[in-house]
């Protein structure tokens, strides 16, 4: 249990943000569950197991397949025909691909994503 | 043309900022005050981007320049000696814009690489599962990429066409009513960084917190903006 002291606003934000961050994420995957869809990660986990990952192209395409899935999500079905949508798709993906630490937070959450539910 | 996510300026609460900054030093009304004359501070760097007939790929250095050159002068200026604030900064607004434009000739005004360090601040959260971790990356490296095209868009020689202005993005559109939700220091950092194109050392400097503490608010700042953007999407859809 984080302990927050009256003295300390940088400890009770945080933990509001983690709170809130929370809050989200469950509520998304609940009003996906209530709709009978399947939630963020669900999503996610079947785009990996339908995935070939021998390749470095076929992880290209996995990943640019999962930030189009994470983004409409977020954004809502509509988003998909923004005009800023496919630049917004193919600047985020240039970001990942120029940064190891993000290039490995990819292979992790894909590794991660593999496993069988906990 | 989108407006700036900025409070417009009034003359109500200037000079209660302007009270609050000089005689108590209140940062806050400081950066409020920042906050206030940036699109002033735009205006100027227009003035000279047109004039110099400068390339657009170099217009987030002009108002880089005059974003620096406006937080110098509200740093310096004294009302005491009975001149509007407006007619002290010009000078120096200008003149920071100047000479940033003299470094960018002479190949010296390579910008901090802005990405490098909003990549860090993302990377710093708490999350310990990656696949929460990596969500929270995408979605915040895209709504950084959405607010810098909202700060293209008002590049001079970038003005939109009638076909530009048929099919601008809505999702920035709704971006930016969202800005305005933040609390004002998040606001402030987000605008200053990606509409002013400040690096977060030079916000630091500005706000006079650590750079630490700016990449920390920038990541709640996104995150925030993120949960708003969620919020609307599951009121519309459910």
């Amino acid at each position: 249990m984080t302990r927050i002291g009256p003295t300390d606003p940088t400890a009770l934000i945080d933990t509001l943000r983690r709170v809130g961050r929370a809050v989200t994420v469950g509520s998304q995957d609940t009003q996906a569950a209530k709709a009978g869809e399947p939630g963020l990660r669900e999503m996610l986990a079947n785009l990996v197991a339908e995935s070939e990952l021998d390749s470095e192209p076929a992880m290209d395409q996995l990943r640019q397949r999962m930030l189009r899935v994470i983004l409409l999500r977020e954004w809502g079905d509509s988003a998909a025909t923004d005009p800023a949508f496919p630049g917004m798709i193919d600047s985020v993906d240039a970001t990942i691909r120029g940064d190891e630490r993000l290039r490995q937070l990819f292979r992790d959450a894909v590794r991660r994503l593999k496993e069988p539910p906990r | 043309m989108l407006d700036t996510p900025t409070p417009t300026i009034t003359d109500d609460d200037r000079p209660a900022l302007w009270q609050r900054w000089r005689g108590e030093r209140d940062a806050l009304a400081r950066d409020a005050l920042a906050m206030r004359y940036a699109p002033w501070a735009r205006r100027i760097a227009r003035d000279v981007f047109m004039r110099c007939r400068g390339r657009s790929s170099d217009w987030p250095d002009y108002v880089q320049n005059a974003s620096i050159g406006l937080l110098e002068a509200l740093a310096n200026f004294d009302d005491r000696r009975g001149v509007p604030f407006e007619a002290f900064a010009r000078l120096r607004v200008r003149g920071a814009v100047f000479n940033g434009l003299r470094d960018l000739n002479g190949g010296h005004g390579q910008r901090a690489p802005a990405t490098e360090e909003r990549v860090d601040s993302l990377l710093d959260g708490d999350s310990s599962d990656p696949v929460d971790a990596f969500i929270a990356a995408v979605s915040g490296l895209a709504t950084g990429h959405l607010l810098g095209s909202l700060a293209e868009l008002e590049a001079p020689q970038a003005l939109p066409t009638p076909y530009e202005e048929a099919v601008r993005s809505q999702v920035a559109e709704t971006l930016a009513i969202h800005m305005e939700r933040l609390p004002a220091r998040e606001r402030e950092i987000l605008t200053l960084h990606y509409l002013h194109f400040l690096p977060f050392n030079q916000v630091a400097h500005a706000m006079e917190v650590t750079p630490s503490r700016i990449s920390q608010l920038h990541r709640q700042g996104l995150a925030r903006l993120r949960s708003f953007m969620l919020e609307r999407h599951l009121e519309r859809d459910f």
